[in-house]
């Protein structure tokens, strides 16, 4: 704020007397301030009559203070600094949509916003401008939520871009750029640029790292490799070989993770030629007929050495606490085998070579590596037997983890099989409605399912949920819930097409009470979901 | 009127409190759930055998809860009043059962009873009782002046004293001193100044400049007292502004019985501030045809949310009853509308008018402490390392550095011109809304 000019310098050396008068007290100081050009505001001073000189220096100052103050005129600024942002073509969402997304924000359910951006991004719609802030706020600080980073830049609109741009604090958010910008844009711009070009034309981005890849910062290198996972196709597989010589770790390390998902790459063929000639199928013979029915069995010789080209093929030679350095060895070769390999070099059925597996010295570092495979290449015909022998085997077990078994880790496999399989096993498993231990691997299994769940799956936790509950309102098994695991990760799961359902069919005396709680939140969740995108799409 | 999800969170007493009534948004967890004109009402299955009976007196509204909580709302209430905005056709009853009518007509009456009473007051008694009621006030009234009277001369040598040995000597002192000071005025019944002697204690802490601040804030301050010396020599509407300042309050009830304006008033902006334990509402309204700004104040104590019943960004045809005194801007809303619109427009000006009317209202009102300004078209702006907002005439506002939702308001513009409405203090403007779009935005968190 300034004074009008006309009187301006007068004043404010008469205010600055009696503000330094003030500061170092009335006593030090011989007199006090009253003389200046202002004739009008003399004038009043003068006229200040006062007990003693401090009430007079007072009252002096509260008059040229108002004098001063309601002469205030606006400063003058120069145009903004600012550009104008694009307009937004796409719709904002309603109101209705915003109050979820202010709920979700202010930590309520926290973890349902990759859930709610997603369906905003879906129904082609962008979030209301002035949540941008909150809404980057929340992903800038929480781990959990740095996979939204990359779709947020659609459901923010223009807008969002143009604040990001503005704010330092948020240029984690990578704006896409032009390919000719590359080489003088930040990480995150290229990741985005990289992403962005991965889902429409791939092999582009290849022809935009390789130029400048040798001069690319360790961390780049890392950020970029990673990114090759979307779109990925044997056009890489040049790349990524020659990646497998990087200087970074890191970059090594997942340059041969890419490459063992492509069946056709040479590392899998480098390392095929070395694991087939460990494996020795010995076939039943005449003698041993009696003993081993049908059952060949598996001969595993363990690898001797691991040289240089071993390790550049991805095999780390140190083994964690408690694995022998050669099956350590053998497991991590094994895993980089796609699966189908094995049927054909054994001439067996996944299920005999999964059996076969079994029964070898070195079951669990065989199934263990098998499960990685069979997840890395999504083989739901070889996931069955493995989730097969993990639910034969803690049945056997009577359901009660036992150290060293690798049952309860084959139990993820459950997610690579295809739905109608997954969901006899699982909701067979829930129908049981047995003991607690039983009922705890039941909800393992669950968990293992990835949703959004079929309604049959959902259907089975529910009737087991209302079961558990019934028995909790007689007051028995008061323990029933600890085998229940993340409750909001079962209500993020099941389909919305339930919301009603799941609220029916509980046991009257059992709502409202301290056990039901769990299940409550889940319906809780559920019902939000359900209401969440009602919004969204409106 | 209707009512939104985040009106209705509003008016949580705390946070605990929203999310407890969010989780009991659950349709199973409630029965005979029923509205009319006047009511809602619902019974909600709590831990215990019997559900509890939530109700709500849609006419303030006011709640009614028979579980045991010692929060108001209670979460039942908010739950209900939630529910009735998120799923209203689940409520199928329209007949109020006994509970709910007896409840309500308990709370006619005692409305009735009310105004008889005021009313009572108003009808001259018998003379001997009038003048025994007339002695007994004034001999209260001498009373409080002559203690009010007491803690302004002691304020006054505080601040002589102050003047005399130094501002520098409170530069590094705690902030006890003024709230002693503070507690010695509310003793002395003056309230108004003990606010204004505990606003001093952040004064040393707010950066370069603030001798400055702290002597302008003494000098007016020793104004007041000097005025309340002299109250009897001065216009009855500064006696009237003088008095409110030192922390006589109206009598609100006799307030309501005066004509007030009637006009389309909008809802600007509202924020909540904490003094000490008290919770105070500021909401700002202004009247599309009279112009006349309006400042209505709500006060809750402890964690109840203060409720106005006036939501920013809305519309109402009612009455409102100024205060007196020379300022004309604290209100009270005598009668409304039920029926609210939204608001698309902020009537703003260009800085240099708003600006012009605030330096008009200082001149009549030296105290004048925050001045509502409505702003037609300014942009955010950076410069000079801070951030302002500017108008097309090339005139710009600093920004109060406690704005929190500086970010928001920058979103919201996009670089464009937006409409602003926030409180002026003469140095710096905090902003309580916008718009943009046509869209009415809150700013005040």
């Amino acid at each position: 704020m300034s004074s009008a000019p006309s009187s301006a310098p007068i004043e404010a050396s008469l205010w600055e007397q009696l503000v330094k008068t003030a500061f170092l007290g009335s006593e030090r100081s011989p007199n006090l301030g009253n003389k200046h050009q202002d004739e009008l505001l003399a004038g009043l001073v003068a006229q200040v009559k006062a007990e003693n000189r401090e009430a007079a220096l007072l009252s002096s100052a509260a008059l040229v203070a108002v004098y001063e103050r309601s002469g205030t005129v606006a400063e003058s600024a120069s145009e903004s600094s600012l550009s104008a942002c694009a307009a937004d073509g796409a719709p904002r969402c309603g109101p209705g949509a915003a109050a979820y997304l202010r709920r979700i924000l202010d930590g309520q359910f926290l973890f349902l916003l990759p859930e709610f951006v997603a369906a905003v991004q879906a129904a082609g719609k962008r979030v209301p401008e002035e949540l941008l802030p909150n809404l980057l706020e929340a992903v800038k600080s929480s781990p959990t939520l740095a996979p939204v980073r990359h779709t947020l830049a659609t459901v923010m609109g223009h807008r969002g871009q143009w604040l990001v741009a503005l704010n330092p604090e948020w240029s984690f958010i990578g704006v896409p750029i032009t390919p000719e910008e590359w080489e003088v844009s930040t990480r995150a711009d290229r990741v985005a640029l990289l992403r962005q070009l991965r889902q429409a034309n791939p092999e582009q981005a290849i022809a935009l790292l390789e130029p400048t890849w040798k001069g690319d910062a360790p961390e780049d290198r890392v950020a970029f490799v990673s990114e090759l996972e979307h779109g990925l196709s044997m056009k890489d597989e040049p790349f990524l070989e020659n990646a497998l010589d990087d200087r970074r770790k890191e970059v090594r390390q997942k340059a041969a993770e890419l490459l063992m998902s492509l069946p056709e790459s040479r590392l899998v063929e480098r390392m095929w030629q070395r694991v087939a000639p460990l494996f020795h199928l010995r076939k039943p013979s005449g003698l041993r007929l009696k003993t081993f029915v049908g059952k060949p069995s598996l001969e595993v010789d363990l690898p001797d050495d691991c040289d240089d080209a071993l390790q550049r093929d991805g095999v780390e030679p140190q083994p964690p606490q408690g694995t022998g350095k050669k099956a350590w060895w053998l497991q991590q070769m094994v895993r980089a085998i796609p699966p189908g390999r094995w049927e054909s070099h054994l001439q067996l059925s996944p299920e005999k070579c999964v059996t076969a597996f079994q029964h070898t010295e070195f079951s669990k570092v065989l199934l263990t590596a098998l499960l990685d495979a069979v997840r890395r290449h999504n083989d739901a015909r070889w996931a069955r037997p493995l989730v097969e022998i993990a639910i034969e085997g803690s049945k056997k077990s009577g359901y009660v983890p036992v150290a060293g078994t690798p049952w309860f880790g084959l139990l993820e496999t459950v997610a690579v099989l295809v739905e109608a399989d997954r969901d006899a096993i699982v909701s067979k498993q829930l129908d049981r409605q047995g003991k607690m231990a039983e009922l705890a691997f039941a909800m393992k299994l669950l968990h293992s399912c990835p949703g959004p769940w079929s309604v049959t799956l959902a259907q089975s936790m529910l009737n087991l949920l209302r079961y558990m509950t019934g028995q909790m309102a007689e007051g028995k098994h008061p323990a029933l819930w600890a085998g229940l695991g993340d409750l909001a990760a079962l209500g993020r799961r099941m389909p919305l097409s339930m919301a009603e359902e799941a609220q029916l069919g509980w046991p009257e005396d059992a709502i409202g009470k301290p056990f039901f709680k769990p299940v409550q939140t889940i319906i809780d969740i559920l019902q939000f979901r359900s209401k969440m995108h009602k919004e969204i799409n409106r | 009127m209707n009512w939104t999800t985040e009106q209705i969170l509003k008016l949580a007493p705390d946070a605990a409190s929203g999310k407890a009534a969010q989780g009991l948004l659950n349709l199973k967890k409630w029965s005979g759930l029923g509205t009319d004109d006047r009511a809602v009402w619902g019974l909600c299955q709590g831990s215990g055998a019997k559900p509890y009976q939530a109700q709500i007196d849609l006419a303030e509204p006011a709640f009614k809860c028979s579980c045991p909580s010692r929060k108001f709302p209670c979460k039942h209430g908010l739950a209900l009043f939630l529910l009735l905005a998120e799923e209203r056709s689940a409520f199928k009853e329209k007949e109020q059962p006994d509970w709910v009518a007896k409840w309500i007509s308990s709370r006619i009456e005692r409305a009735e009873k009310r105004q008889e009473r005021e009313a009572a007051t108003r009808v001259p008694k018998s003379e001997e009782e009038q003048a025994e009621a007339e002695a007994r006030a004034a001999k209260t009234a001498a009373r409080r002046m002559e203690r009010v009277t007491d803690g302004v001369e002691d304020l006054e040598r505080r601040l002589e004293d102050l003047v005399r040995t130094g501002l520098a000597s409170v530069a590094n002192r705690e902030t006890s001193i003024w709230e002693e000071q503070a507690a010695r005025l509310v003793d002395a019944q003056a309230p108004g100044l003990a606010r204004l002697v505990r606003e001093l204690a952040a004064i040393p802490g707010t950066g370069t400049g603030w001798q400055e601040r702290m002597l302008r804030r003494l000098a007016q301050l020793h104004l007041l007292l000097e005025a309340f010396r002299r109250i009897d020599s001065l216009p009855s509407g500064v006696q009237e502004d003088v008095r409110a300042m030192v922390g006589w309050s109206e009598d609100q009830a006799a307030l309501k019985g005066h004509d007030g304006i009637k006009d389309e008033w909008l809802v600007l902006g509202q924020r909540t501030l904490l003094e000490d334990r008290l919770q105070v509402q500021r909401c700002w309204l202004r009247g599309t045809n009279s112009h006349r700004d309006a400042l209505v104040l709500t006060f809750a104590y402890g964690n109840q949310a203060p409720f106005s019943g006036l939501i920013p960004g809305t519309r109402f045809s009612g009455e409102l009853v100024f205060f007196p005194g020379t300022l004309g801007l604290r209100a009270l809303v005598r009668s409304r509308d039920e029926q609210t619109t939204h608001m698309e427009r902020l009537p703003g000006r260009r800085i240099d008018d708003e600006i012009g009317s605030w330096s008009v209202t200082l001149a009549r009102h030296p105290w004048l402490e925050h001045y509502p300004l409505a702003l037609d078209s300014v942009t955010p702006t950076y410069l000079g390392g801070r951030w302002l907002l500017g108008d097309a005439a090339g005139k710009s506002l600093p920004l109060d550095s406690r704005f929190a939702q500086l970010w928001q308001m920058i979103a919201l513009s996009g670089g464009r011109p937006i409409e602003v409405f926030g409180e002026w203090d003469g140095d710096t403007l905090l902003p309580l809304s916008g718009v943009a779009e046509g869209r009415f935005v809150e700013l005040s968190a």
